[in-house]
């Protein structure tokens, strides 16, 4: 078992991978130990800085959605207060992938957003930000509604995304940031 | 503007996100690391354990065997290996593990597979007798090694967690093999 | 004789050995890059000690973790003291560990088999 999990983690570049319930304390103590790796790993001082902002924007961002999560229906099999936190570094860029659970019928308002998104400028991002801030076009409680344009501005790259269904009522709804190696870029 | 289809970049990791929180989820792992383990990665690791036992209500006991198993496992990957090294924790409900994997010689397979089969049969007061004589015998510099890894790494996982220690060996190549070792601790003794 | 300092880091333990009151301490955790390395000074220093010790001296062990390089580096420290325990200079060791920690008693338990040295266990107050 454990040689073909190290083959794919060998295979997509994944360094770290959690799996299970998100707390504050989990979110600073993998935070801790990525910070020391992107030390020792000797990235220029910009890059470190970009990659770990983004990662913070990440954890926070599915550590706020789990938490405004309702608490799970006993009937329900979906475990969907757990989350997927993985973190890999490939010859370019470093990426960041969380996933957790969402309802069916969030999916088109996610896509939705993320296309927006993923279609804006810099420019356009930055004003999509201060949009829904101040409660504009984008109503959304709380700041989940901000984590996602903050993670695309700061990561400077477009938001991968994939929805895998799961059952009639929940799929899980992958998010991947990247953030490039290259001081210069993003 | 016109609505062209955002090019939607899907990196193989993301194909993967899915499958990989279900193996995860359904083998009941908590979190795997891929890379060179230094003393800093095991203190950051032992960071996170910390926080996933934290509000569980696990006794104290456990917790620290746990800690422990990890400080140890860590030892028995080296310059060979580092590169090419898992680390893995599960969490079920009654039970806690630590695996380590790592490459190895195809040579010394059956060296590593005959000391492991070995410890395993021993009786505890075996393990710690044998323990303590790797412990006195050796110059601390010179600690006797199987198939590359340090016997006393080996004896001390057994004797930390008190009973077998589940291997399995990946033939890659007639060079290099990869061992996945594994220390359970128990919550409940049923036997 | 100068007193041995060397302040902890995440990695390697506190570490005081002081000749005027024979007063030693080793406290913190120990998985050092380099086991040898940080301990060798270590020895050297009690070699120096153990040619003029005092009538008394007391060691307190209060270690959160270490690695099996580490075991085989404490039981070197151990060694010298209990030569100079063996010579007639009285050396007494207390070997701290938390109450659910049943590995660091059993090492404990492992050092007072493996020496003729006094080695006290004591179990640590929860603070």
């Amino acid at each position: 078992m454990t040689y073909s999990y190290y083959k794919n983690m060998q295979i997509n570049n994944i360094i770290f991978v959690y799996q299970g319930e998100v707390t504050a304390d989990l979110v600073s103590s993998i935070l801790q130990m990525i910070e020391n790796k992107l030390e020792g790993e000797g990235e220029d001082k910009k890059v470190k800085k970009r990659v770990f902002n983004v990662m913070v924007e990440c954890l926070q961002n599915v550590y706020h959605h789990l938490d405004a999560l309702p608490p799970t229906d006993p009937s329900n099999p979906v475990k969907d207060k757990t989350a997927l936190l993985m973190i890999g570094r490939e010859e370019k860029d470093y990426f960041i992938i969380t996933g957790n659970h969402v309802l069916n019928d969030r999916i088109p308002e996610l896509k939705a957003r993320l296309d927006r998104i993923n279609r804006a400028t810099k420019e356009e991002l930055k004003q999509l930000y201060q949009e829904v801030l101040t409660g504009g076009q984008f109503t959304e409680k709380g700041t989940a509604g901000l984590g996602m344009i903050d993670i695309a501005r700061k990561s400077g790259q477009k938001l991968g995304y994939d929805f895998h269904p799961v059952n009639d009522k929940y799929s899980f709804f992958s998010l991947e940031a990247r953030v490039s190696r290259i001081p210069d870029k993003g | 503007m016109a609505s062209s289809e955002v090019e939607l970049v899907h990196s193989p990791a993301l194909q993967y996100a899915y499958p990989l929180y279900r193996n995860m989820l359904d083998n009941s792992i908590v979190f795997m690391y891929h890379g060179p383990i230094t003393p800093d990665i095991v203190v950051d690791v032992l960071g996170i354990v910390e926080e996933r036992l934290e509000g569980t209500g696990e006794h104290r006991r456990i917790s620290k065997k746990l800690f422990n198993i990890m400080v140890e496992s860590f030892s028995l990957t080296d310059e060979m290996s580092a590169g090419d090294t898992i680390l893995m924790v599960r969490q079920l409900p009654y039970l806690y593990s630590v695996s380590i994997g790592r490459r190895i010689r195809t040579a010394s397979v059956h060296e590593v597979r005959s000391y492991l089969d070995a410890v395993n049969v021993m009786t505890p007061e075996q393990v710690r007798a044998e323990y303590h004589r790797l412990l006195n015998d050796a110059m601390p510099n010179m600690p006797l090694m199987v198939g590359g890894l340090p016997a006393i790494s080996i004896l001390d996982l057994a004797r930390k967690c008190n009973g077998y220690l589940h291997y399995s060996f990946e033939y890659l190549d007639d060079e290099y093999s990869f061992l996945g070792l594994e220390a359970r601790i128990y919550k409940i003794k049923k036997c | 004789m100068q007193a041995l300092r060397i302040e902890s880091t995440h990695k390697t333990p506190r570490v005081i050995l002081d000749p005027e009151n024979g007063i030693f301490e080793f406290s913190g955790r120990s998985i050092p890059e380099d086991a040898l390395g940080f301990y060798k000074p270590i020895f050297e220093w009690l070699d120096e000690y153990a040619k003029s010790p005092l009538p008394v001296t007391h060691v307190k062990f209060d270690l959160e973790y270490f690695n099996t390089s580490s075991s085989k580096n404490i039981l070197e420290i151990l060694k010298r003291l209990e030569a100079i325990h063996t010579n007639g200079h009285e050396v007494r060791v207390t070997w701290y560990y938390d109450e659910d920690d049943e590995d660091m008693e059993e090492t404990g338990q492992d050092y007072q088999a493996l020496l003729n040295l006094p080695i006290e266990l004591s179990v640590k107050i929860q603070s």
